[in-house]
Order: C-alpha cells, then sequence, then structure tokens
C-alpha cells in the first residue's frame, strides 16, 4: 500500500490517546483531519529500560519467544534461528548487539520480526510497548550522549509530550550480517601457510 | 515500432537457442565424419545444419555469420557430393569455422556488435577446397575405401542412388532460395526450420525406403553391402553409441521448452511438501504413541502413509523434469579429445559409456569443467606417446574411458585412461620439492594419499608448462567444483595400466538423505553423500600421531576430530563415553575424516533452506532444514568441516566425561529467581556442594555438557521449553542417566503424568525450608526414587 491511498483520516489514530492530548495542546480539535504523512508510525520497545522504535512498516509481526537452534561460527549477539511457518529467521539479541548486559528470558520478552528489503531477521527484545505515532517535525538527529558503537544504528530521536523515543535505523542495523568471517578465518589461513 | 523490435528480439532469441544446440551437434558430428568421412547422411546432415544457420542468419542480417556458414556449406557441399575428399587440414578448417561461428553466435548473446568479429582467415582456409583444382583423389578413392568387399555392381548402385538424391535436394533448395529472400519481410524463422525439418524427413524416409525396396529386389548384393555398413557402423557405435541412439528419434520426440525458473519454483514447492509430510508422519506417530488403537488414529495413520507416497512420487517426477542426460557434457568431449591429441601428436581413442545416465542440470553444469581439466590430464600425463607405447607392448593408440551410472543416490562418473599410471613416490617427491608436505608426512603417506596430493593446489607433476597442462590449476579446479557438489573423488592407479578418477556426485542438490547426529546440545544434518561409514569405538582405539588423533580403521588411518571442535562449540564440553565413541567418516572429494559425535540419531530425508541474508557464508554450515517436530537442523559443509579439522588442536580425551577432574560434588540448578538461587547457593555451599546456575534451559544444557553434574534441580517454569522437557533432554545424555534430577515448582502445580516421563527423582516445593532441603538430600543418596 502506498502512502497516498490511504485514507487521510485513520480512525484508529483516535484511540491513540497521546496524540489526542497533543493534539488538544496543539490547539487543533480531536477528531480532525490528520494528515499521516506528517507522522511516523513506529512500534514501541523497551530494551535496558529505554524506549526505542522502529518503522511499522518493517515489522512483520511479533511472537513470543519460541525454541531456537542455535548457529556456530556467528557473532555473539545472533541468538540462534528459528522456524516461522517455514521460513528459517536469524534472531538478534538486540542487548547484545548494542553492548548492553544480557537478560535471560521472561515473561515480557518479545521477538519482533522485521521484513526489510531481502532481510528477515528476528529481534530480541525486553518488552513491547504499543504502536506510537511520532510527529516528523519531532524527530530531531541523534544526540551526542548516545555511546557511539549505538550511535550508528539510530535514525534520530522523537520527542512526544510524555517521553521521547529512540528511532533504529534499520537498514544499518540488518547491513552488517551475523556471520563470523572476518578476522578469525584469514588468521587461520596464514598460520596454515606458515 | 516497439512491438515490432520485441518480436524481432524474440526471433533472435530463438534463433540463437536453435544456432547453439545445432553447433553443438556440429561439433560431435564432424567429429565423428573424421572417422566415417562417408557417411553421406551424416555429410547431409552437417549440411543441412550449415545451412539452417546460414538461412536464419541472412533473414536477421547478420553478415559476417552468413558470408562463414555459406562457405563453410560450400565445402560440404562437394564433400557430400564426393567432389573432394575431407583430410585433416579440412577438418581443421571446418572447425576453426564452426569456433567462429559460436564466437559470432556468443558476440550476438552479450550485445557486442557481432560484424566485428574478424572471419577473413577463415573464409582464406576454407576457400582454398573450393578450388576447382583442389578435388585431387575425389570420391571413387574414398568409395572403394569405404565398401571394400561390396562388389562393384552394388557400389554403383549406391553411387547412383546419391547422386539421385544430391539432385532432388539440389532442385528444392534452388527452389527455396530465392523464396527465403522473399520471405524476409515478416516471416517467423521458426516455421521456415520446422517446415525444412520436416522435409528432410520425408526425404529420409522415402530413401530408406527406397534402399529396403533395392533389398528386396537385389538380396544377394545387399547382404554383402549391408554387412559392410554395418561394418563401418560398429565403429561409431563403440565410440558414440549413445549419440546414435539418441539421434535416431529426435525429431519425433515430443518435448516442451520450459523456464527453469518455474522447475525451480516447483522445486521448492514440493520441498515445503517434504517438510510438511514429514510432519504430518511426525504427528501420526505421536497420536500412535498416545491415543493407540482409536479409530481417528488409524486413519490418521493411513493418511500419512498415502501422503508419503504420493509425495515421494511427486518428487520422483519433479526432480526428472529436471534431469537432463549426461551426453550433453560428454557430446563435447570426442572434439576435446580431438583437439589435444592433436596438439600433443598422441594418438587416443575415446569410449563414452552411459551417456544416457541422467542427472539434475544444476549438477550438469558444475560438472563440465571438472571433467575437461580430468580428460585433458589423462591425455597430457597419462596416455604415451605412440612410439613409447609401442615399445610397452601397448597398442598406439591410447585409450581413455568416459562413463556413467547410477549407484543409489549419486551419479558415478569415471574417466580412466590406459596409460602410464601414476606413481605414489614420485608424486611424494614432487610434493615434498614444492615444500607442499614435510618428510615425516610424505613417509606416513598411504599411497591413496599420495594420489590425494594431485589435487593441491600448485602441484603438478609435468617437467614443463605446456598449454594444455601442467600449471597446477586443473586438478584444483576439479577438486573445488565437485566439493561445491559436495561429492567425492577417488583415484586408483596402477603404474604402467592407467588411471581411474571417480567422480560421485549427488542426483540433486534441493532434497537430499542426511545423516543426523548430535554433538552437545545441538542436532547437526550431515549429507549422506559425504558419509563414507559409521563406526563405533571405544577410547583405547584412538591412537595418536604427533599428537593428533587417529583411528586406524581397517587399512586406512583416519585422522579423527570432535565436531564440536571444529564448529568451535566444542570448548570445554565433556560429552564422550569413552566405552562408546560414535565416529562418522566423512569424505569431500579426495580427503577422508572421522568426525567423533556424542550419539547417532538416524537418517532422515531433508530439504535444503538457506539461512537468508543475514546469516551468509558461515563457517561449517551450508544451510539448515526443518525437521518433522519442527525444530530447524543445521546442515554441515563437511568440505569446510575438514578443513577446520586440520588446524584443531583439541584432543578426543578432552571430551570424554570420565577424565573429569572435580574437587567438590557439583550442583547444576536450571532457575530464573533471584531470590530462591540466593537461598539455594548458600544452602548447597553449606553442604559442600558447588553450584552453577543456568537462567534459560538452553544454557542449562550446555553448563550440564561443561560440568559433570552430580546433581541437578530444575525450575518447571524455566523458558524456553519447561523444566519437563529439559529433564527429558538431560536423560538422553550419557552422563546424565542416573544423575538424580530435582524438579522446582514454584507456583505449586505440576504434572504427574509429565514428572513419571521425564524421570524426575524428586519434587519440591517454594517456599522452601531448610528440613525440605535436608529431605531432598537424603531422598536423592538413594537412587532413582520416584515420586510416585
Amino acid at each position: 500500500m502506498v502512502a497516498k491511498d490511504v485514507d487521510l483520516f485513520d480512525k484508529s489514530l483516535a484511540l491513540n490517546e497521546e496524540l489526542e492530548e497533543e493534539l488538544v495542546k496543539g490547539g487543533k480539535k480531536t477528531g480532525t483531519i490528520i494528515v499521516k504523512e506528517e507522522y511516523e508510525q513506529v512500534v514501541g520497545f523497551i530494551l535496558n529500560n529505554e524506549l526505542y522504535g522502529i518503522d511499522i512498516l518493517d515489522v512483520e509481526e511479533i511472537i513470543k519467544p519460541v525454541d531456537y537452534t542455535y548457529v556456530p561460527n556467528t557473532k555473539p549477539f545472533v541468538v540462534g534461528v528459528i522456524n516461522l511457518r517455514g521460513k528459517i529467521i536469524p534472531v538478534v539479541d538486540l542487548r547484545l548487539k548494542f553492548g548492553f548486559v544480557a537478560k535471560p528470558i521472561n515473561v515480557d520478552t518479545r521477538i519482533i520480526i522485521i521484513s526489510h528489503d531481502e532481510y528477515n531477521v528476528g529481534f530480541v527484545v525486553d518488552k513491547i510497548e504499543k504502536v506510537y505515532y511520532v510527529e516528523k517535525k519531532a524527530i530531531e538527529p541523534t544526540p551526542p550522549n548516545i555511546p557511539p558503537d549505538i550511535e550508528k544504528y539510530v535514525k534520530g530521536v522523537g520527542k512526544m509530550p510524555k517521553k521521547i523515543i529512540t528511532l533504529l535505523n534499520i537498514e544499518e542495523l540488518l547491513k552488517e550480517g551475523g556471520s563470523l568471517t572476518s578476522k578469525t578465518s584469514k588468521q587461520l589461513e596464514v598460520v596454515d601457510n606458515g | 515500432m516497439s512491438e515490432n523490435m520485441d518480436d524481432m528480439q524474440e526471433i533472435i532469441q530463438d534463433f540463437l537457442v536453435e544456432a547453439d544446440e545445432l553447433l553443438e551437434e556440429l561439433d560431435e558430428d564432424l567429429v565423428r565424419l573424421e572417422n566415417e568421412s562417408e557417411d553421406e547422411e551424416l555429410l547431409n546432415k552437417i549440411f543441412r545444419a550449415f545451412h539452417t544457420i546460414k538461412g536464419s542468419a541472412s533473414f536477421l542480417g547478420f553478415e559476417k555469420l552468413t558470408h562463414l556458414t555459406h562457405r563453410l556449406e560450400d565445402v560440404l557441399n562437394r564433400l557430400r557430393k564426393f567432389e573432394i575428399k575431407l583430410n585433416s587440414e579440412m577438418m581443421d578448417a571446418i572447425l576453426a569455422g564452426v569456433d567462429k561461428a559460436k564466437m559470432i553466435i556468443e558476440a550476438i548473446k552479450e550485445g557486442s556488435d557481432p560484424e566485428a568479429i574478424d572471419i577473413e582467415d577463415n573464409i582464406e582456409q576454407l576457400q582454398k577446397f573450393l578450388a576447382e583444382d583442389y578435388a585431387g583423389d575425389a570420391g571413387q578413392t574414398s568409395g572403394k575405401q569405404e565398401v571394400t568387399p561390396a562388389d562393384e555392381l552394388s557400389d554403383e548402385e549406391l553411387l547412383k542412388a546419391q547422386e539421385e538424391e544430391i539432385k532432388e535436394e539440389e532442385a528444392e533448395e534452388a527452389e527455396e532460395r530465392p523464396k527465403e529472400e522473399s520471405k524476409k519481410s515478416k516471416d517467423d524463422i521458426d516455421a521456415e526450420i520446422e517446415r525444412l525439418l520436416k522435409w528432410r524427413m520425408e526425404e529420409d524416409k522415402k530413401r530408406r525406403m527406397q534402399k529396403q525396396q533395392q533389398k528386396k529386389e537385389e538380396p544377394k548384393e545387399e547382404e554383402s553391402k549391408e554387412e559392410s555398413q554395418e561394418q563401418t557402423a560398429q565403429k561409431p557405435k563403440t565410440q558414440t553409441k549413445p549419440v546414435a541412439a539418441k539421434k535416431a528419434k529426435p525429431l519425433i520426440e515430443q518435448t516442451i521448452r520450459v523456464d527453469v525458473q518455474r522447475l525451480d519454483d516447483l522445486m521448492n514447492l514440493v520441498g515445503e511438501l517434504v517438510l510438511g509430510k514429514n510432519r504430518l508422519v511426525s504427528v501420526a506417530s505421536k497420536a500412535e504413541e498416545k491415543f493407540g488403537g482409536d479409530e481417528i488414529v488409524e486413519e490418521l495413520g493411513e493418511v500419512a502413509s498415502q501422503i508419503t507416497l504420493v509425495t515421494t512420487d511427486l518428487q520422483m517426477g519433479v526432480m526428472k523434469t529436471r534431469m537432463v542426460q549426461i551426453g550433453k557434457v560428454f557430446n563435447k568431449f570426442p572434439r576435446v579429445v580431438r583437439d589435444i591429441s592433436r596438439e600433443l601428436n598422441k594418438e587416443v581413442e575415446l569410449i563414452i559409456k552411459g551417456a544416457e545416465t541422467e542427472l539434475d542440470k544444476s549438477v550438469v553444469e558444475e560438472i563440465n569443467d571438472p571433467l575437461v581439466h580430468i580428460v585433458r590430464n589423462a591425455i597430457d600425463h597419462g596416455i604415451e606417446p605412440p612410439e613409447e607405447r609401442k615399445k610397452l607392448g601397448k597398442p598406439p593408440k591410447g585409450k581413455v574411458i568416459l562413463s556413467a551410472y547410477h549407484e543409489g543416490n549419486y551419479i558415478v562418473i569415471e574417466t580412466s585412461d590406459d596409460g602410464r599410471g601414476m606413481d605414489p613416490e614420485k608424486l611424494k617427491q614432487k610434493a615434498l620439492e614444492k615444500g607442499l608436505i614435510t618428510e615425516t608426512e610424505a613417509r606416513q603417506m598411504s599411497k591413496e594419499e599420495a594420489y590425494a596430493l594431485i589435487f593441491k593446489p600448485g602441484f603438478s607433476t609435468a617437467a614443463k608448462v605446456t598449454n594444455i597442462s601442467g600449471r597446477g590449476v586443473g586438478m584444483d579446479v576439479v577438486k573445488t567444483n565437485v566439493e561445491k557438489l559436495n561429492g567425492i573423488i577417488e583415484v586408483k592407479s596402477e603404474i604402467g595400466k592407467g588411471t581411474t578418477i571417480i567422480l560421485k556426485i549427488p542426483l540433486t542438490l534441493a532434497i537430499i538423505q542426511a545423516l543426523l547426529v548430535k554433538v552437545t546440545k545441538e542436532y547437526f544434518a550431515i549429507p549422506l553423500v559425504s558419509v563414507v561409514e559409521t563406526v563405533r569405538i571405544t577410547k583405547e582405539d584412538v591412537n595418536k600421531v604427533e599428537n593428533k588423533d587417529v583411528l586406524r580403521l581397517r587399512e586406512n588411518i583416519i585422522p579423527l576430530v570432535y565436531l564440536g571442535d571444529t564448529l568451535g562449540i566444542g570448548k570445554n564440553k565433556r560429552t564422550l563415553d569413552g566405552k562408546e565413541i560414535y565416529v562418522v567418516v566423512v569424505a569431500v572429494a579426495e580427503k577422508r575424516i572421522g568426525l567423533v559425535v556424542d550419539e547417532l540419531i538416524g537418517r532422515e530425508e531433508i530439504v535444503i533452506k538457506s539461512l537468508g541474508n543475514y546469516l551468509t557464508n558461515i563457517k561449517g554450515i551450508s544451510g539448515a532444514t526443518i525437521m518433522g517436530d519442527g525444530s530447524v537442523t543445521l546442515i554441515l559443509d563437511v568440505a569446510n568441516v575438514i578443513n577446520e579439522a586440520s588446524v584443531i588442536n583439541a584432543n578426543i580425551e578432552d571430551h570424554l566425561i570420565d577424565c573429569y577432574q572435580k574437587d567438590k560434588p557439583v550442583v547444576l540448578v536450571a532457575l530464573l529467581d533471584d531470590e530462591i538461587r540466593k537461598q539455594l547457593k548458600n544452602y548447597l555451599t553449606q553442604k559442600g556442594y558447588d553450584v552453577v546456575f543456568a537462567s534459560t534451559d538452553k544454557e542449562a544444557l550446555d553448563k550440564a555438557c561443561e560440568h559433570i553434574a552430580d546433581l541437578i534441580i530444575v525450575d518447571l517454569g524455566i523458558y524456553i521449553n519447561d523444566g519437563y522437557n529439559l529433564a527429558k533432554t538431560l536423560r538422553t545424555m550419557p552422563a546424565y542417566k542416573t544423575v538424580p534430577i530435582v524438579a522446582l515448582s514454584t507456583d505449586g502445580t505440576f504434572d504427574k503424568e509429565k514428572i513419571k516421563e521425564s524421570k524426575i527423582t524428586k519434587l519440591i516445593f517454594t517456599p522452601l525450608t531448610d528440613e525440605e532441603l535436608d529431605e531432598m538430600l537424603v531422598a536423592i543418596s538413594k537412587k532413582n526414587i520416584l515420586v510416585a
């Protein structure tokens, strides 16, 4: 669905309390026509007590943790692969990817299945919040206090009336891949030749 | 306008496909012609092929191609009229012309300018044979040679018949040419070719009828002629038997061209279906276990086996649509052999067997290059020059046999020569000189291992680098390609008698048979094509060579390595029972190795799936598959695992359970809750235990492989699969068959059936009191007490 084909007024918006609040604050009446292009719809989730967001168009579905198969010779943040209705999908622990301390699976743990370009990857997150509407005008570039190894994965920070949300750059997150190919194999080759 | 362009493009595409096929056939036909230069049918066929290409090319405006094929056609025309006699110079020129035509076709395909290719040399060469005075020793001499035992009458008759036929053809062609040109406007070239072929077919039929009639009229004379024909026919039969068989009915064959992509899609769907079937079967057997005897369960079982049957048939059917005859590859070889042997001044006869053997299209594409290298090597290094062969009492003409046959789910392709064979000592010497192996390695090497040296990159026994071989690249290519196909290479050789190189390649790449094994907590699928055998040994059978583990298996010494180590998951894992060690002997290309695994699970039909774009080129893993229970199992990249094995320093005994040393008894606690952890830790350390915690079942299994625990406490509600399943899995591990497992229920609930099933020794509830824990320790000291 192309954005332009979409009905400009989305009824589900009316259910979003925060947005309602914001609209009231902005002097607009509720129920007025909202131009969808002005907002970014993101899936909000908690990771290490912070709120992060992923563009809803990149999210295929959200599932509870399932049994996975560990894959050897992958980067440490790759948990393994799962079978999602016949499709094999790698699962990445975002905590480890961002360099946070690992946290065991609990009742709130969820896997967000991402479908972006040719990639299908699942991200393990601490907890799913809900879908947020972030006004595009309110998205600011990455603040300097974000650690450099996470910075490149951040698209910007969205300011909402009550909280702020860190918007992730999916492209950047997926691009690197999860295979361990770089140093070790080359080193071994050198040893082999020597 | 653009539609017209599209139409044109389509016509050109059709032409290219047609021309490719024709040229390919031409190659083999021409080589055949060299031996049977008087086979008029063959001559006519070649003539027709050139004629067809010429016609189409001129219609489409490819001037150079038209010009070139026109000349070729002219030469052939003279040949078939027996005005000139074929000699090797002429054959070279014709073959060169065909090659040039191929180059032009290639250029058209690539979109570069086909007119840019220089054909002057070829035209000049060919022109020579068209000169009136070239005739020299024309038809008659060759005719005599051919039909020696026949008497003159029949000879004359034959010539007459030929002449008549040629006249007829010429008349027809004269009619055709102007038509063709006028037709240039907007006719489909295909129809034109079709018509031409049809006409030829009828023509052939007519001629056959004629001959039969003749036979009836003059049976006596014919007999002798038949005989001679048979004699000449027999020669090519041995050489290109399948080709001849194939040729017999190409025009009646009912075929349909299908886009390969569609077949691939179909294959993928069948793959999914196979997975679904596997799942259905596993559900059915589970239902049988649980509600055995029930009518519906029985029906389910019936349905499952019915579906199994149909799926297998469907799979075979789809696989067959993708199958092509290996003859497609083999047929190029007469030409290859001819070119190489001429260049090297050797006489070589190529014998092709089993060209009708079928295998998957994707495999066929990969097999061509290795075979060319093998054949090249056979002629260059194997077959001796004619004089040397005479001295050795061998026939001056060397023999190269290319044969293919099916063996189970594999195709076996053998290339053997009757040349000088390989001397293992010389090979070792050479490898030593090049620094590819050390002296000790050389000494320990078996004959087979020495042969395997030829596959090392940079290894060549040739004294000097020639055009054909000697750079030491060829066999390396063979190895890489065969590895890519998960195939096996075997080399057999006898000094003075010859060498045979055997390639064993899986028939198809999408759905394969695999051996499931378990190592640490993981399961892996090893493609069955790579598995040579499985053996059970004890730790006493493991020998050492330079601190590396080896196994003596009959007369072979096989390196042994723990599969977990090759995949980087074996560190500190102790899972092997010294009394029962399972070894899977695998082979890829020329290498063999024994992989030590914890358990052999069984054989399974699996569908290879990729791990996706995010996980590419993972060391040791070639893909994944989905099992009947829905879980994902990884497929080993055996070639990679074997390579990895050479750099591993860990030994088998590092993984033996019985070699594990500990000061204190160990308790493994699989539990998430911090409060209870603290309490347990305090209590158990007081009692003299070491405590190891795990927060998920996966972690618990990992820890269970690293520390051999004397007591295990599992939280029944542990993630990801509950404590019952964890206990069940632990019970399958050799180290935990009898170790007490205590289940902890944090919410007061439990399932009695499941507790029994997973052989849990005792059940305790939170909140825990010291008395309860004391009781637990007492209970577990008496082994195998189940909470009833």
